[in-house]
């Protein structure tokens, strides 16, 4: 184990160097933080609000007797059960007739897509700032980017040793195949771990930067959420990734290649996303949908979660066989072949 | 360079036909201090710690311990095989590499020499057969450690640069020490490059960096690929050099090479391959002394060449170039002589010329090279 932990470190020494590690750390910091600023424009703006959500702004009421008046009211105040300002100056007899309109829009849904400025605020305060930004990451819909960036660098990672023909220098020198296959594992799993970290300390970092421009009292740094969440998500979401190492590497010692390992590890998003579909258009076959890989990694993660507590078991053995299969499947193809050259890949 | 100076003066006294297993660590030991900066005091305690080691040895050698690691085959294959669909790459295999030479594996192109390395290096899986390495038929990833290598070319990162890449292998093979990189990259003249990417050396600056990978940590065995492709005259003489000179300080060098001029002056012994068979394999003075010849100018050629053609202890007499051209040596010149001066063929003028590893090699391969 001890040389196993050594070659991780040098391997992270290696690694450190390759600008694709870096690049998909900044699309992953970028699309996390976009989630915290998202939340604080559209609290702070109705029409960013809107452009989130859906369905209308505004919808005005006038009158012209006693004296002619309007008044407008908005999604943030049908949302949050508010009547707009100038209520009062609304005639008695056209009151009544607003208040059954109100209830006709809330009745079509004219504004469940829009945000209440609570769940805003929960948004891009700390800590749940941290759980949504980890959240958003590993599974924000439709497209899971948090495992198809970790398939990448794990593709990239092992594939470029094929296309250089450094794993045969490697394995040449006596590292054994279990131990490198190990400890770029370790490796991706660390690299994996410590991308999240940067991203709740970046997620505390844009809480902070709100709070000092935030005009509103409770600013950024006001109380929402638990801190034992942060964790919570930070480890499902570590664990809920493994399965995606492992098929990332897997494409790769399948096909001893980086690009057509990326292909194959991102294509079988596309299909078992057909699948889910498929599947879920039969009653009987519709379980089986919610037990395939991502599915699976999406309720796993999904803040605040969906599932009872024996469907939280279910997930998280359905990971777990997923990893430890495409290990074992890594593992024995890997020790099987031989080890060729530099393919330029 | 005080301590360069004893070692060497202990190598030449303490020659490795005479050194045990102890007498093997010892030596390795004293590698491993030495360094290419040991002098001064950090040299005489060296010294002091190298002769206390000698009695040690010494005395283990003559308490029963003489001979133990010696005369056993650093490389030993039996009847090693690799197939590839219906192409047989390697088959059956057997030789054996003795300690502390420079063995050339030699072949044309697709004879099977790299699928060889491979299999004995673990990358390719055998067939059939075996093979031990340091007489040791499992644990190939222990012996490993003790092995330098480089197959086909050196395949380095390409975006670390030449130090990077050295000090990447060194952290994980755990071979020597951070400051024998300068050494190293000093050894191979590539001192004032280390700090550029491997990406942007050239064929021969890449073969460079590979002769230093496969030098750290001082390894007991080196299998080297053709290791002096895309280098210059000059650095292939480097190159030559240096492989001679680690042999001579007790080191098993297995170079694999078509290139035969470099490999008969690089080398002890040869195994030459072809076609994924053995060919032939023994030292290269036997194999020149076999190829040496004699060529004559006699009174009577024609018949010259039926007189000795009967002889059972000539091997070869034909004509060439107007010249009676005999598979002998130079010693049996007097004898050939006089054979023929009995039947009234006199000889005129002789010359002799050397053994040629590449005729040798062309005879044996026939078409196949």
């Amino acid at each position: 184990m001890y040389h196993t932990l050594r070659l991780t470190k040098w391997e992270w020494f290696k690694v450190r160097r390759l600008r694709i590690p870096w690049i998909l750390l900044a699309i992953a910091l970028l699309v996390s933080q976009l989630g915290i600023w998202v939340n604080y424009l559209a609290f702070n703006n109705d029409d960013v609000n809107m452009l989130m959500g859906g369905g209308f702004v505004s919808y005005s009421v006038s009158w012209e007797e006693p004296t002619p008046g309007s008044i407008e009211i908005t999604c943030s105040d049908f949302v949050n059960d508010r009547m707009p300002p100038g209520f009062d100056q609304i005639p008695e007899d056209r009151r009544a007739e607003f208040l059954k309109e109100m209830d006709a829009w809330r009745a079509d849904g004219v504004c469940d897509g829009f945000a209440d400025r609570e769940q805003l605020r929960r948004g891009f305060t700390l800590p749940n700032s941290i759980t949504q930004s980890i959240a958003i990451i590993s599974s924000f819909r439709p497209i899971a980017i948090g495992p198809i960036l970790i398939m990448i660098l794990a593709a990239s990672i092992l594939g470029s040793e094929y296309g250089w023909g450094t794993l045969r220098t490697v394995l040449a020198g006596g590292i054994g195949r279990w131990k490198f296959l190990f400890a770029k594992l370790l490796l991706l799993i660390r690299m994996c771990s410590d991308a999240l970290i940067v991203i709740s300390l970046l997620a505390v970092v844009s809480s902070l930067v709100i709070a000092l421009i935030s005009s509103d009292e409770n600013g950024g740094i006001a109380d929402s959420g638990k801190w034992s969440e942060v964790v919570l998500i930070f480890l499902k979401t570590v664990y809920g990734l493994l399965p995606f190492i492992a098929l990332g590497i897997f494409a790769t010692v399948l096909t001893t290649s980086r690009g057509i390992g990326i292909a194959l590890s991102v294509g079988y998003f596309i299909v078992e996303s057909i699948l889910a579909t498929l599947l879920r258009l039969n009653d009987t076959l519709a379980d089986v949908a919610d037990y395939l890989l991502i599915q699976a990694f999406l309720s796993w993660t999904t803040v605040p979660s969906e599932l009872d507590s024996s469907e939280t078991v279910g997930v998280f053995v359905a990971i777990l066989g997923y990893s430890v299969i495409l290990v074992a499947a890594t593992a024995w193809v890997f020790k099987q072949r031989d080890i060729g050259g530099a393919i330029g890949d | 360079m005080i301590s360069e100076r004893v070692y060497r003066a202990l190598l030449v006294a303490y020659p490795r036909e005479f050194r045990g297993e102890y007498g093997e660590l010892m030596v390795q030991f004293f590698r491993d201090r030495m360094r290419c900066d040991g002098k001064g005091a950090r040299g005489l305690i060296v010294w002091m710690q190298l002769i206390s080691d000698l009695a040690v040895s010494a005395f283990n050698e003559r308490a029963g311990g003489y001979g133990m690691g010696n005369g056993k085959p650093v490389i030993e294959t039996d009847a090693l095989s690799k197939i590839y669909g219906s192409i047989v790459a390697v088959d059956d295999l057997s030789m054996s590499v003795p300690r502390g030479h420079a063995f050339g594996l030699l072949g044309p192109n697709g004879s099977g020499k790299t699928t060889t390395m491979g299999m004995l290096l673990g990358l390719v899986q055998p067939t059939s057969g075996s093979f031990s390495l340091f007489g040791s038929t499992d644990g190939l990833e222990e012996s490993l450690r003790r092995v330098g290598a480089i197959v086909e070319y050196p395949s380095f990162y390409p975006y670390l640069t030449g130090r990077e890449n050295l000090r990447y292998f060194q952290g994980i093979f755990q071979r020597g020490e951070p400051e024998d990189i300068e050494c190293l990259l000093e050894k191979v003249g590539l001192a004032e490059s280390g700090d550029r990417r491997f990406s942007t050396y050239s064929l021969g600056m890449k073969q460079r960096l590979g002769l230093a990978f496969v030098l750290l940590g001082d390894p007991e065995l080196l299998l080297l690929d053709e290791p002096t492709n895309g280098m210059d005259p000059a650095g292939m003489a480097e190159v030559r050099h240096l492989i001679r000179q680690l042999a001579e300080d007790g080191r098993t060098v297995l170079v694999a090479s078509h290139l035969l001029n470099e490999v008969e002056q690089m080398c002890d012994s040869v195994v030459i391959m072809s076609n994924g068979n053995l060919i032939a394999q023994g030292s290269v003075s036997d194999i020149l002394r076999s190829d040496e010849n004699v060529r004559l100018k006699t009174t009577d050629d024609e018949k010259a060449v039926t007189i000795l053609s009967a002889l059972d202890w000539i091997s070869e007499v034909r004509m060439e170039d107007g010249e009676v051209v005999v598979s002998s040596s130079r010693d049996e010149l007097a004898e050939i002589s006089t054979v023929l001066g009995r039947s009234e063929v006199y000889v005129i003028e002789t010359s002799s010329g050397p053994g040629s590893l590449e005729k040798y090699f062309l005879e044996v391969t026939g078409d196949d090279a």
